[in-house]
């Protein structure tokens, strides 16, 4: 055999384009929307039910959380150990998560054990008890939580840039205060629970190996739960008169300072998210990324360094954030600003916007490889009133982009005057 | 439940928290009858460079895992935290590439890789179409690196802030340093995988570096595992073409130096700026391949593998001492480690909350456990399989692992090894393991708390 060319890369075939098949959505016989994401080989599913109500829609972020976490903590006819003792006998996993704009309970199970995990699943969801008990462990728990997260400068960085961008008042804005562990009552749950937790405020995602068997199970006992009712709370969400600031955060003893820049933007609705997605994908995005390159690769000042675009139902915002050496964070600054303003001043080569451009198309394919992960990413548009044209679309406009919309993006988008500065350290 | 304690490699993106890929749990393991079966064809290239190749159509993409059997245990004890720091250094160039990355970044391909204790492993997931890539750019620094001095001083650098972000700035990061030392008096696992301390990944010079490389970095001390919609005759091809032509350097013998049988409870007190106590319980336990292993595992699963187990149960919701408690196993291929670890509710004594510990240990010593609850955490095991089976790169990483440690054939057999588990054995494996005079203890006070 002839020795091969290490010199050159081996020849690029074109990827395919991906024909995303649209979810099928039916309707449960209580009216929750249900959309269907068959595949894979294994006899296993997951059930997803969203509701469209977050931490941002209470009172403050705590009794959103703790509701949520306490879903599988009791019922009138189970404790919280029978629960677990259960889920665990059948080698099942319940998750229950909470975001600013939602909260939600995924069921992880083998279909041959269907009909017990989603009869407790909706039993959990309909008849939770939330016992006081409960709430005193998890209160205690979750504190100890906070307060070890106090003392890691990425998290504080995290969760202080909120208010520094949208207002400490403001849904957006709040965070976990010390305080709320002690003030939180069963009450201000119970409420939150009744208010919103109904039919008409969620959704729910199978995905797996959904079959008839599978679908008449689901409807037969998650087609029976909640009743209908939600009142949307209109609130006032964004501040428009807040201006860029910067913020210390002063740690006296750290190895290592937490920065993060960004600020307000937009969501997936808005016309320039994909372009801009892309421009961060660009900034710092990837490993081979601006940021990556010039502050990890060539200076060695951090172990990490990236920047986002995030969508939320009524906002968005953009950020970079890294940790770096304490004694090099000014520098790290500096060139964090030096790889925006090159972004504004000079023009990207078409080769980077190439590699760009495949780098995204695969991250797509990655981001959809599954069930699990197609039901996720459907979850992602849906939730913004989207569905799978949002797909083609993304594909579409990550392939228009030109070194001159990178440019003309970053000159509106990332001026130096509207980025807001967080240092967690010294 | 199988915990390792792995560092990850180069990648970082988007403000995410960098996530180390880990062996983390037993869930590719299963004793059910049809699952738990992975089929793979295995191809050995004259060189030694052993390839398994797993046909999964269900997905258009592939995993490409290279495994190389070379760990922090293979360092020597004055210049630690090198098999790690030279991980970074796979991605500063090899001999005829420039950049690793690039090249997969253009075709839409992911990479990371990650180091423990034992073994090396450098992954890619890419669209299929273009798996030629992955074999061109791995066997590129697999022939030979460009050794560029600029790439030695920068990551040096980035694993020294790895070092702080990780283990030093971080409430409780350190709690490896401190344990393993105490924990293993001969034996390399003495030292965690980012080094004793972060003077030996500064003095690293590129004559430790080259000399790292060529004695490890050999097709015949690696295995390259494909996950995907392939042929294995076709992979089998492609890896003739491009790992046929690296020659065998022949392999390095390795000869560790066995951890002697520890006779008397060890114990360390510290106290840190952290909020609240933790306690740090490490017995010393079987290797990977002593026949007592899945026992062991069930053990710790018994102890604290979901809400229902006894650890959390009793401690943390009926007698609420610990805000969280866990046991679990490091699964290293050299007799491992055994933990359990707490972190304690606010005004719990530290002795209190040992003996709680020690109580609940004492039962299962007592009294074997029921069939049933034997049976719930194997039918959690078998569950973990059945999900994990599902992804490509879980699969290429399991089998090399398996591949290293023994033969890949091994995961088709764990369905019986699991099975055979009976309630008295995990009982006589408690007695054994969950001694205090093999228990090494660290006591880790909050500084306004002692």
């Amino acid at each position: 055999m002839p020795l091969p060319d290490r010199k050159i890369q081996p020849g690029i075939k074109p990827m395919d384009r991906l024909s995303i098949l649209d979810a099928e959505k039916i309707t449960l016989d209580n009216g929750i929307p249900a959309y269907l994401v068959t595949g894979g080989n294994q006899e296993v599913f997951k059930l997803d039910l969203i509701f469209n109500s977050g931490s941002a829609d209470g009172d403050f972020p705590l009794i959103a959380f703790h509701t949520n976490k306490m879903l599988a903590e009791g019922t009138p006819n189970m404790t919280s150990a029978e629960i677990s003792e259960k889920l665990d006998y059948y080698g099942a996993t319940i998750k229950s998560y909470c975001d600013k704009d939602i909260s939600g309970v995924t069921v992880y199970s083998l279909n041959k054990y269907a009909d017990e995990m989603i009869d407790l699943f909706a039993r959990l969801i309909n008849e939770s008890a939330f016992p006081e008990i409960e709430l005193i462990t998890l209160n205690s728990k979750q504190k100890q939580l906070f307060l070890v997260n106090q003392r890691k400068v990425r998290h504080v960085a995290r969760e202080n840039f909120f208010p520094l961008i949208f207002g400490k008042d403001k849904p957006y804005g709040q965070i976990n205060k010390l305080e709320d562990f002690d003030d939180i009552e069963l009450n201000a749950i119970k409420n939150y629970y009744r208010e919103k937790y109904r039919s008409d405020n969620c959704f729910a995602i199978i995905s797996g190996k959904v079959d008839d068997a599978l679908i008449s199970t689901i409807n037969s006992k998650v087609g029976k739960i909640l009743e209908p009712g939600f009142r949307e709370q209109p609130k006032e969400y964004l501040e428009a008169s807040l201006e860029p600031t910067d913020q210390l955060i002063e740690r006296k003893d750290v190895l290592q300072s937490a920065i993060r820049i960004g600020r307000p933007l937009f969501n997936k609705l808005h016309p320039d998210y994909i372009p801009m997605k892309f421009v961060s994908t660009l900034l710092g995005g990837y490993f081979g990324s601006r940021l990556m390159s010039n502050i990890r690769e060539d200076k060695g000042y951090t172990y990490g360094i990236g920047s986002n675009l995030v969508s939320l139902e009524h906002s968005g915002y953009f950020f970079i954030a890294t940790e770096v050496g304490a004694d090099v964070r000014k520098a790290a600054v500096e060139e964090i600003y030096a790889e925006i303003e090159r972004l504004i001043i000079e023009a990207v080569s078409d080769k980077e916007i190439d590699l760009v451009k495949n780098y995204m198309t695969g991250s797509f394919m990655h981001s959809i490889d599954g069930p699990f992960a197609l039901a996720e990413a459907y979850k992602n548009v849906l939730l913004f009133g989207l569905d799978q044209e949002y797909f083609d679309r993304m594909i579409d406009e990550i392939h228009a982009m030109t070194t001159g919309k990178v440019q003309e993006l970053a000159a509106k988008y990332l001026k130096k005057e509207d980025l807001f500065e967080l240092i967690v350290g010294k | 439940m199988i915990r390792s304690e792995t560092l990850a490699g180069s990648e970082s993106l988007t403000g995410k928290a960098k996530v180390g890929y880990a062996f983390t749990c037993t869930t590719f393991i299963s004793f059910a009858e049809n699952y738990g079966m992975i089929e793979f064809k295995r191809h050995i290239l004259d060189n030694g460079l052993r390839i398994i190749v797993n046909e999964d159509e269900t997905t258009p993409l592939v995993a490409v895992n290279v495994m190389y059997d070379v760990g922090a245990r293979d360092e020597d004890p004055g210049k630690t935290g090198f098999a790690h720091l030279f991980e970074h250094l796979m991605f500063g160039g090899s001999v005829n590439i420039p950049k690793y990355d690039e090249p997969l970044e253009k075709i839409g391909g992911h990479n990371n890789a990650f180091t423990n204790n034992d073994i090396t492993s450098y992954y890619c997931t890419l669209p299929v179409q273009n798996i030629e890539t992955a074999f061109w750019l791995e066997s590129d620094r697999m022939l030979d690196l460009a050794f560029s001095p600029k790439s030695l001083e920068v990551q040096r650098n980035v694993v020294s802030e790895e070092f702080r972000q990780v283990y030093l700035n971080q409430p409780y990061g350190d709690v490896w340093l401190l344990l393993r030392p105490m924990v293993y008096k001969k034996h390399p696992y003495q030292w965690p995988t980012i080094g004793k301390s972060i003077e030996h990944v500064q003095n690293a010079t590129m004559e430790d570096v080259k000399s790292f490389y060529h004695t490890y970095y050999n097709p015949n001390n690696a295995v390259l595992v494909v996950s995907g919609n392939v042929k294995p005759d076709a992979v089998f091809r492609l890896a003739e073409k491009w790992f046929g032509p690296i020659q065998n350097k022949g392999k390095n013998a390795r000869s560790l130096p066995a951890e002697p049988k520890q006779t008397k409870s060890r114990s360390l007190t510290v106290h840190r700026d952290v909020p609240l106590d933790a306690i740090y319980k490490a017995y010393h336990m079987c290797s990977r391949m002593d026949a007592e292993y899945y026992a062991t595992d069930l053990l710790s699963d018994v102890l604290s593998n979901g809400n229902s187990s006894r650890l959390f149960q009793k401690l943390v919701k009926e007698k609420k001492m610990f805000s969280d408690i866990s046991a679990y196993i490091t699964g290293d291929i050299d007799k491992g480690m055994f933990v359990i670890n707490g972190n304690l509710i606010e005004g719990v004594a530290m002795k209190d909350a040992e003996n709680a510990i020690q109580e609940e240990v004492s039962k299962l010593k007592d009294n074997k456990p029921s069939d049933s609850e034997t049976q719930k955490v194997q039918n959690k095991v078998e569950s973990g399989l059945i999900f994990a089976e599902a992804n490509t790169l879980n699969k290429a990483i399991n089998l090399s692992h398996l591949e290293i440690v023994d033969k890949a054939e091994l995961n088709n057999r764990l369905i019986d090894m699991y099975a055979a588990v009976k309630p008295a054995d995990v009982q006589q494996l408690a007695a054994e393991i969950l001694d205090e005079n093999n228990c090494s203890t660290l006591y880790y006070h909050a500084k306004n708390n002692s």
